[in-house]
């Protein structure tokens, strides 16, 4: 577990001084300080609109971050040959993966904690008061974590077998797809006139459900989310993405380094 | 009867390559024994096999035949690792570091930590002399500083085995006596040494024994010594100036003379003509700086086995 840490710690401290994580956190950062002045143009309605762009600017950056630290986080170690001291050590390649995997699922959750306080605030100036930032609000943004967990465990998986330009085309690929099914899932799978119910059986076995585990609507339009269902959420997201770093410690590790 | 630091039994390594899945063959049925204690130099040109070798032996790279076991252990398995310290060719750190910091952090994944770890680090990097820099990042450091580094880490367990794949590499003449040193005094201490170089002297210099690989193949391995041709192909002898006449009593024998800052120098076709004409300087008054066999070195002994097996000169292999 030491090592386990000791990888994650030093993968944070590598990605807190990776500059394209600030150029996307920053651009980040400003979309919802301008939420304030895009909110105004709208009648009413303005608290939901600075949540809107701040969870929305919250996923697009965030899953932009998780793809392209992810795709870096293997590549770069093998590029630059700074793994070759790590791998000589009684460390398993298992714990290699899954340690660097830790270190980046922090780096986003550091990001996501960032986005909310920032979201926070921008509804704080706007209506002083922080009705908004209630459970819904931050089981949100939990979840989010959990939705960029998939994202960088699929650029992790990819990684181990091809470029990190193809990884991270893979990655927004699959994650995209996982998007998109989840809006059509329900519909392909009970709709009769839909044929090839296998093809979709298997497309939503493997396929991330990427809008279970978005609960944004909840905290904009104030629907009900028992903590069972926050909870299931999280449970599938962070079994979803263990399956996948499972998968790529197992192709690391049969994997030459050289 | 010492223990095997290193058993390695048919070990070979063929990479598939491209889409075709070519076929390169890095390394064929390598069989050998390191004893523990030993100083073991590896030598052999670029691509001989020598790194796939020690990669297969840190665990970075899977064997496609064969076992090896260090101290016993099977190579399968990271605890063997736990005996190794591994210095790769031209190593890298994480350049956001500073040295301390990259010590740290690989002694923890050595099991090391606390008050132990800090003082272990700080005492290897002033040993390879490091210590001026712990204030830079690795990133500012020139490549000389980063093999003192890559040794220092290697030492921080304070492992009974080291692996060192070019461990002069990118070195100044200073930093090579240095490390050279450095490795002297860990045989003393007990450690087995597993080196690979391309500079043959250093071999020469510090190795118990020798195995030299071509093509993935061993083709010599043994007793530095045993490897060598000791055949003396030639005695110079270096004196003070002499009197004409002495010097040309003494030089009918010789190959060459010529002058030289001190006096002259003679070259003999071999030791028992050079003793005749030191016998005869030396009655003539005359005074002897030094008498040098001329033996064959490795680098030649490695050349020419080159050329025998390969059939031809090979460019690479008197590197150095």
């Amino acid at each position: 577990m030491r090592k386990l840490l000791a990888i994650a710690g030093n993968t944070v401290r590598e990605a807190l001084r990776e500059r394209l994580l600030y150029n996307l956190l920053v651009f980040a950062l400003l979309l919802v300080l301008g939420s304030l002045t895009i909110s105004k143009l709208t009648l009413g309605e303005q608290s939901r609109i600075i949540t809107n762009i701040g969870t929305g600017a919250t996923q697009l950056f965030g899953t932009l971050i998780a793809v392209f630290l992810g795709v870096g986080l293997l590549t770069r170690e093998l590029d630059r040959r700074t793994c070759y001291p790590v791998l000589a050590r009684p460390v398993s390649r298992a714990a290699f993966v899954v340690g660097k995997y830790l270190g980046l699922l922090a780096t986003l959750a550091l990001n996501v904690a960032l986005m909310a306080v920032a979201t926070a605030a921008m509804l704080f100036l706007y209506r002083s008061d922080v009705g908004w930032v209630g459970p819904q609000f931050l089981g949100t943004f939990a979840l989010m974590v959990a939705q960029l967990a998939v994202c960088g465990a699929f650029a992790v998986l990819f990684t181990t077998f091809s470029t990190a330009t193809l990884a991270a085309i893979f990655s927004l690929a699959l994650v995209g797809a996982g998007w998109l099914f989840s809006e059509v899932r329900t519909f392909w799978l009970e709709a009769d006139q839909v044929g090839l119910k296998t093809v979709v059986r298997l497309l939503d076995f493997l396929l991330p459900n990427m809008g279970l585990l978005d609960m944004k609507e909840a905290v904009l339009y104030g629907d009900p989310v028992t903590l069972g269902s926050f909870l299931g959420r999280l449970l599938y997201g962070t079994a979803y993405s263990a399956t996948v770093v499972a998968l790529a410690a197992l192709v690391f590790s049969r994997r030459d380094v050289r | 009867m010492p223990q095997d630091a290193l058993l390695i039994e048919n070990l070979g390594k063929t990479y598939r390559l491209g889409v075709r899945a070519r076929q390169v063959h890095a390394l064929l049925g390598l069989d050998l024994r390191v004893e523990e204690g030993a100083i073991y130099g590896f030598v052999g040109p670029n691509g001989a096999g020598k790194s796939t070798t020690i990669k297969i032996l840190v665990g970075l790279v899977r064997p496609t035949t064969g076992t090896a076991h260090i101290l016993g252990k099977p190579i399968s398995h990271p605890a063997a690792r736990k005996a190794v310290g591994y210095l790769p060719e031209n190593p890298s750190f994480p350049d956001f570091l500073r040295p301390m910091e990259v010590m740290r952090f690989l002694g923890k994944l050595s099991g090391l930590s606390g008050a132990d770890l800090d003082r272990q680090a700080a005492a290897l990097l002033e040993r390879v002399g490091l210590s001026h820099a712990l204030d830079l990042t690795t990133r500012k450091f020139s490549k000389g500083m980063v093999q003192r580094l890559g040794l220092a880490q290697a030492l921080l367990h304070d492992p009974p085995l080291l692996i060192l794949d070019e461990p002069m590499s990118g070195l100044d003449p200073i930093g090579r006596k240095e490390v050279r040193e450095v490795i002297v005094d860990l045989a003393r201490q007990g450690k087995t040494i597993f080196f690979s170089t391309h500079i043959l002297p250093d071999v020469e210099s510090i190795c118990d024994r020798v195995g030299m690989l071509l093509r993935g193949r061993l083709v010599r391995e043994g007793a530095l010594q045993a490897l060598l041709d000791g055949t003396v192909r030639s005695v110079e002898i270096r004196c003070a100036e002499l009197p004409a006449p002495v010097l040309e009593a003494v030089g009918k024998t010789a190959l060459a003379v010529r002058r030289t800052p001190e006096g002259h120098s003679l070259v003999f076709p071999g030791t028992e003509q050079a003793n005749a004409a030191a016998t005869r300087l030396l009655s003539a008054g005359g005074r002897i700086f030094s008498m040098q066999p001329d033996r064959e070195s490795l680098e030649e002994t490695f050349v020419r086995l080159a050329a025998q097996i390969e059939g031809g000169p090979l460019r690479e292999a008197a590197a150095g």
